[in-house]
């Protein structure tokens, strides 16, 4: 045999043997991987037990703590002297009276003006539930303290709609032939609205006196509102009456 | 011819060379299959482990958090008895 394919058989036959001595675990390997794995599983046995007891600590730590809180809570209630019948009653009222502040909240400055008078209705109700015993308990006591806040805040706005009001101007006719006023004239008076094209708030504030608004009587006493842009109700009005005079 | 002969050796010989080396002094089936099942075991173990750590340290936070609830309880009882006090 030449030695060249001789070499190549001894090489064949080396790389084969390897090949598959590789591919097997050796009785040592595997010898030492299981003492390695058991090692491994024995310290994991002995962390999971420390850390279940430290969880069942911890558990119980909780469940103390939580019927700590409900125990000082219900000593809490139990100061204000009041049965489970009467701080339901109180809540309702509390809550009626939160009620009836939120509706006062949800109105325009104008409808406020209207209702002003339910503002110290709401402030009395709020003043008698603030004397009963059961009002001193924190959860009930922040609540009143939230509505007294917000019946401030409501007789803030309600104290600028009082003093605008108060600050209408009044405006008496006089005659056409001498002093042209009509509701155009009026408005374009530089200590009225320095604009003609607010006639319109002139005549619905004074629908009482005005009837047309083309004709004004000298003497009458004319309401003039704040200024401002048109509202939809003035704007409404103005466009019927134009409709009117082109029809 | 002689050529054919020579590489039909080498295959027997490579064969063989295979087989001499599977039959060498390994670990039985039985002992792999307990080498794998101690790896799961070890697997499943170090999950379980997590997953304490993990309970762990959700019942501290909780621990933190209802400690403090506890201190504001304590503080709204103190308020609720001077407000009672006031109203005498």
């Amino acid at each position: 045999m030449k030695p060249k394919v001789l070499s190549l058989i001894i090489l064949l036959f080396l790389t084969a043997a390897a090949a598959n001595a590789q591919e097997k675990l050796s009785k040592e390997e595997w010898q030492k991987q299981i003492s390695q794995y058991t090692s491994e599983r024995d310290n994991l046995k002995s962390e999971l037990a420390v850390l279940t007891r430290q969880v069942d600590s911890l558990r119980s730590t909780l469940a103390s703590l939580d019927k700590q809180v409900q125990s000082v809570r219900n000593e809490t209630l139990a100061l204000t002297g009041a049965s489970e019948v009467v701080r339901k009653e109180f809540e309702a009222r509390l809550l009626a009276l939160e009620q009836r502040v939120a509706a006062l909240l949800s109105l325009s400055d104008q409808d406020l003006f209207v209702h002003r008078f339910e503002l110290d209705s709401a402030q009395a109700t709020k003043d008698r539930l603030m004397k009963e015993r059961i009002a001193a308990a924190e959860r009930y006591f922040e609540r009143l303290q939230n509505i007294q806040s917000k019946l401030d805040n409501l007789r803030a706005t309600l104290a600028n709609v009082k003093s605008t009001a108060e600050a209408e101007q009044h405006y008496v006719v006089r005659s056409w032939a001498k002093y042209r006023d009509c509701l155009w004239n009026i408005s374009k008076k530089k200590q009225v609205y320095d604009s003609p094209f607010l006639w319109p708030k002139i005549w619905q504030a004074n629908r009482d006196q005005i009837k047309d608004p083309d004709l004004l009587r000298i003497g009458e006493h004319l309401k003039i509102p704040p200024q401002g842009s048109l509202t939809t109700a003035e704007k409404a009005a103005e466009r019927r009456y134009w409709s009117k005079k082109h029809a | 011819m002689k050529e054919l002969r020579i590489i039909s050796f080498a295959f027997l010989l490579t064969g063989f060379a295979a087989l001499v080396s599977g039959c060498s002094n390994g670990p039985t089936s039985d002992e792999l299959a307990q080498l794998d099942q101690l790896k799961a075991e070890t697997e499943s173990l170090k999950k379980e482990v997590a997953a304490k750590e993990a309970e762990k340290n959700t019942l501290e936070t909780q621990i933190t958090q209802k400690r403090e609830e506890l201190a504001t309880a304590e503080n709204n009882q103190r308020l609720t008895r001077e407000r009672l006090k006031s109203q005498q």
